[in-house]
């Protein structure tokens, strides 16, 4: 699979943006976010009185002049993240529908990007059944993330998914290092909510990108039909389902659908993760220029 | 509505096709998606909205099928057809002349309006150059005048003054069998009806005119039955005012109660008719006499007004009602004739004394007021008995004046035999022994002779006995019992003992007597009351038969003699019938009864049931609307409404 916009025009319109993770992350030395800690950046931050056994180079002598004590300046740090973005590799993301899949990768890239391309750590953690599948390790620096992105294009996207034990089971997921992607479209029954609670005890920074396609969120197709899921192992699955679609079904299905969205959205709320639902028929960079600088994940 | 083309009903067979479509619908299409998670979720929103998508499906189908129904009601092509009735150059009049055609008001009876009505009617018709039938609807229904034009006016003018209304029923369904003859030549000939009685459903083929007047009321004595009680008689009477909620008194008189001759007046009897219904005014000789029921009205008869025989009695309800002929009831039948009956032997036994009992007590209690003697003198009566049973010792003449039973006769006392020798029989329980049956007669009616064995008998040569007797059991082909019934000469003989036999102790001992008291003592009439134009059997125990009845056209006596029975007479008059006859001890016996008219034509307000449509090929011509615009609409309403639920349905 090829996915067709991941190209260089599309990375160099990311080049402008950057992810906007918390301060309150401790994340790894290097790097160029800034955190709550001081350090020995440029940026000055505040004023503290010398303590016996600081650096006396560090004395502000203007205010020593004004004030005749001892104060020494303080400057914010800057952190390296880690990024992990768990990619839902069940057949629900594109076995059926290669537009869905391939907005995925698409989706999981250009964040990924904005991740390289602040100089923080990356990994893809791709999920499938109950484990995560980690092939790339971390990532740091363009050239490994390009080679990266090339061979990520080539996932193939079958069964099920197991979101929770899938992430729960993940046994370098940090600690209060960076931001955590989990993009899927949590059609499935695995209990998603205690992998992010997991996550948040964690310290990471959650995102959660639901994916979907036009046909799920619209569907067009009506009468009685006989409904075969992508993850299903065989016709006579209890996943399959048969079904008299009515205008009132269809109704009902997109009241079920948007209570769906509004559950993660209110569970995302709780837990101070954020949330975006995409349809893989929208411009992807109008998804992440919009909905994320929306969501406060993108500045 | 009518189908011009009822073919195109076939179009309902469209209905089967659709009933296939809806059978046949199309599998589930198989739809490869990524997950079916959202709409198993949908699944418990939809839940909710099944019976208004039930319902919804339900009137769908409905909507096709009252569619397809319409189009083929189209393809019909449906119209509703009016028919009018042309204008009328003939007409049928049948004018009734029933009995309750009699009511009369204000001094001209119904069947007069009915006529007079006709007159005008063929008058009308005939000014018009028109052609007029009329049809008498008596017991038999019959042309007056068939297809008369102007011409013989005068002739149905002279034909309508001599009708007469009849005492019969009248026979509308002939009438109307008549009315198709003339309608074979003219199918838009008007029929008209002249009648009192009202019809629960007409038809419009048929004009009926009605010719009762509006103050009719008739009190009526519909009937009258006697019974007794301790003894003494009780009587109920069936009573009802038609037409009217009146007071009405019924009187009753009694003639020669008790064997008396002055007359007795019953108490007056007051009764609230209403509604048309029957009431019934009952005479009682029960001193705590039991509610009847609402409509019963009780007349306790004190021992002055207690009888136990009578002459006749007049039940009567003195009103001017509309319809006289049932104001008055008689009854007959209060004294029952007396019959002498002597049983002499030299030693009576309880066989003959224990069924003259019965007969007296049981059987013929009702017929006959029987009075017997029993007697073992020496020397048997010969005279003043109506029937004499003589056994063992015969007298040496037979009586004149009554029948004569002769048993295990010694001698033939000129009875026209000859008494042979006594044979004993010994194997009396072998086959032999039985005795065989004779001529068929009616005294031998029930009896079965191979019942009986005897023991012992008196031989009586065939060859000896008269002509006229006939034979009617044998033993061994001597003669046991043989009957002779001529005018002057009823001769009943026994050649065998009742204590020599098994005859005592069985049935056809009993039956015997009984068929001999009916053979030679029959009743007279079955019944004291008849309806006019009954046929009535008369049985007499003389040569003759004297029938005796007043003739109200006459006014004088009609009689009648009857010298064959069971003779019959038809009741052609309203009132008491006499019938006397001159038994053999020259004795005259007077017996009456009552001839009414039926008390259904008392009824004077009844309704009947429908009356029959004459058959006629066309009589109307039709004006035929179009229904088609009307189906049509219904059809573009009824897929306007489909398609508005299938829109709602969303497939």
């Amino acid at each position: 699979m090829k996915v067709s916009f991941i190209n260089d025009g599309f990375f160099s319109r990311l080049e402008t943006s950057a992810l906007n993770l918390r301060s309150s992350l401790a994340g790894f030395f290097g790097g160029k976010h800034l955190v709550k800690t001081y350090g020995q950046t440029v940026e000055f931050a505040d004023y503290r009185e010398y303590m016996l056994g600081d650096d006396i180079r560090r004395i502000d002598w203007n205010l020593y002049s004004r004030f005749e004590k001892y104060f020494l300046k303080l400057f914010t740090d800057e952190r390296q993240m880690h990024t992990q973005i768990f990619l839902d590799c069940s057949g629900s993301m594109g076995k059926t529908n290669v537009s869905k899949a391939e907005y995925a990768i698409g989706f999981a890239a250009a964040l990924g990007f904005l991740s390289i391309h602040n100089m923080d750590k990356l990994s893809f953690k791709l999920m499938k059944g109950d484990t995560v599948d980690d092939p790339f390790g971390t990532i740091v620096g363009k050239t490994n993330f390009f080679r990266v992105v090339g061979e990520l294009q080539n996932v193939e996207f079958d069964d099920e998914t197991d979101l929770e034990k899938a992430i729960v089971s993940c046994n370098d997921v940090g600690n209060n290092d960076g931001l955590t992607i989990i993009i899927s479209d949590f059609f499935n029954d695995s209990n998603w909510k205690r992998a992010v609670d997991y996550l948040v005890y964690k310290k990471r920074q959650v995102l959660l990108v639901q994916v979907m396609s036009r046909d799920e969120v619209d569907p067009t197709y009506d009468g009685r039909v006989h409904l075969i899921d992508a993850e299903a192992p065989d016709i006579t699955n209890d996943k399959n389902m048969k079904i008299r679609i009515t205008r009132a079904m269809q109704s009902a299905y997109a009241e079920a659908l948007n209570d769906l969205i509004e559950d993660i959205r209110s569970f995302c709320v709780s837990r101070d993760a954020s949330f975006i639902t995409s349809v893989s028929d929208s411009p992807i960079e109008q998804e992440i220029f919009g909905k994320l600088l929306k969501a406060g994940i993108m500045e | 509505m009518s189908l011009l083309i009822p073919l195109g009903l076939l179009g309902l067979l469209s209905l089967g096709i659709l009933l296939l479509i809806y059978i046949l619908k199309p599998n589930y299409q198989q739809k490869l998606i990524s997950s079916t998670y959202v709409w198993k979720l949908s699944l418990k929103y939809k839940k909710k909205r099944i019976p208004v998508s039930r319902l919804r499906n339900f009137l769908i189908i409905l909507c096709q099928i009252l569619i397809l129904v319409a189009a083929a009601f189209i393809i019909s092509e449906p119209a509703q057809v009016t028919e009018y009735s042309p204008d009328y150059n003939e007409r049928i009049i049948i004018i009734d002349a029933s009995a309750s055609m009699l009511a009369s008001t204000s001094d001209e009876t119904r069947f007069e309006r009915a006529v007079n009505e006709a007159q005008a009617l063929s008058e009308e018709t005939l000014d018009n150059n028109g052609t007029v039938s009329i049809i008498l609807a008596g017991k038999e229904a019959s042309f007056v005048t068939q297809r008369a034009t102007a011409d013989n006016r005068t002739f149905v003018k002279n034909k309508l003054n001599e009708l007469k209304c009849t005492y019969e029923q009248a026979d509308i369904e002939g009438s109307i069998t008549l009315a198709e003859d003339v309608l074979e030549f003219n199918p838009n000939a008007e029929v008209v009806l002249l009648t009192g009685t009202q019809f629960s459903a007409v038809n419009k083929r048929v004009n009926v005119k009605n010719v009762a007047a509006e103050n009719e009321f008739n009190t009526s004595i519909l009937g009258v039955t006697a019974d007794t009680e301790n003894g003494f008689y009780s009587f109920k009477v069936d009573l009802a005012c038609y037409g009217m909620d009146k007071d009405v008194e019924l009187f009753c008189t009694v003639s020669d109660p008790n064997g008396g001759s002055v007359d007795l007046q019953f108490p007056t009897a007051k009764v609230s008719c209403h509604s048309d219904e029957v009431f019934t005014v009952v005479y009682t000789t029960e001193e705590d006499p039991q509610k009847g029921g609402d409509n019963v009205v009780l007349i306790p008869l004190t021992d002055t007004f207690k009888i136990y025989s009578f002459e006749q009695i007049l039940f009567q309800v003195k009103e001017t009602d509309s319809y006289a002929y049932d104001n008055e009831f008689y009854l007959y039948g209060g004294t029952r004739p007396s019959v002498k009956v002597l049983y002499h032997s030299t030693v009576p036994n309880n066989f003959f004394m224990g069924i003259l009992n019965e007969l007296k007590n049981k059987i013929f209690v009702d017929r006959w007021d029987i009075d017997y003697q029993v007697s073992s003198d020496d020397k048997p009566v010969t005279e003043g008995y109506d029937f004499y049973i003589y056994e063992h010792v015969m007298p040496d003449t037979l009586p004149s004046d009554g029948v004569v039973f002769m048993v295990d006769p010694d001698k033939s006392a000129g009875a026209g035999f000859t008494v042979g020798r006594r044979v004993q029989i010994h194997d009396y329980t072998g086959d032999g022994a039985v005795l065989a049956p004779g001529k068929e007669h009616k005294i031998m009616d029930y009896i079965n002779p191979s019942t009986v064995r005897v023991t012992e008998y008196t031989q009586i040569s065939e060859d000896s006995i008269d002509a006229g007797y006939d034979v009617l059991m044998y033993y061994e082909s001597n003669p046991m019992f043989f009957v002779k019934n001529e005018p002057k000469t009823k001769v009943a003989v026994l050649a065998l003992s009742v204590k020599m036999s098994t005859l005592g102790v069985s049935m056809a001992f009993p039956m015997l007597m009984t068929n001999m008291f009916d053979y030679f003592f029959p009743a007279t009439f079955d019944d004291f009351v008849y309806n006019y134009n009954d046929v009535v059997t008369v049985s007499a125990r003389a040569e003759q038969a004297k029938v005796t009845v007043w003739d109200t056209e006459t006014e004088q006596n009609k009689i009648s003699v009857i010298d064959k029975f069971p003779g019959e007479i038809t009741l052609e008059n309203l009132g008491t019938y006499t019938v006397e006859q001159e038994l053999l001890n020259g004795n005259i016996l007077t017996q009456k009864f009552y001839v009414r008219l039926d008390p259904v034509f008392g009824n004077i307000t009844r309704v009947d049931d429908t009356l029959i449509n004459p058959h006629t090929e066309e009589f109307t011509s039709e004006y035929i609307k179009d229904l088609l615009i009307w189906f049509a609409a219904i059809m573009v309403g009824l897929l306007f409404i489909e398609w508005f639920l299938q829109s709602r349905n969303g497939v």
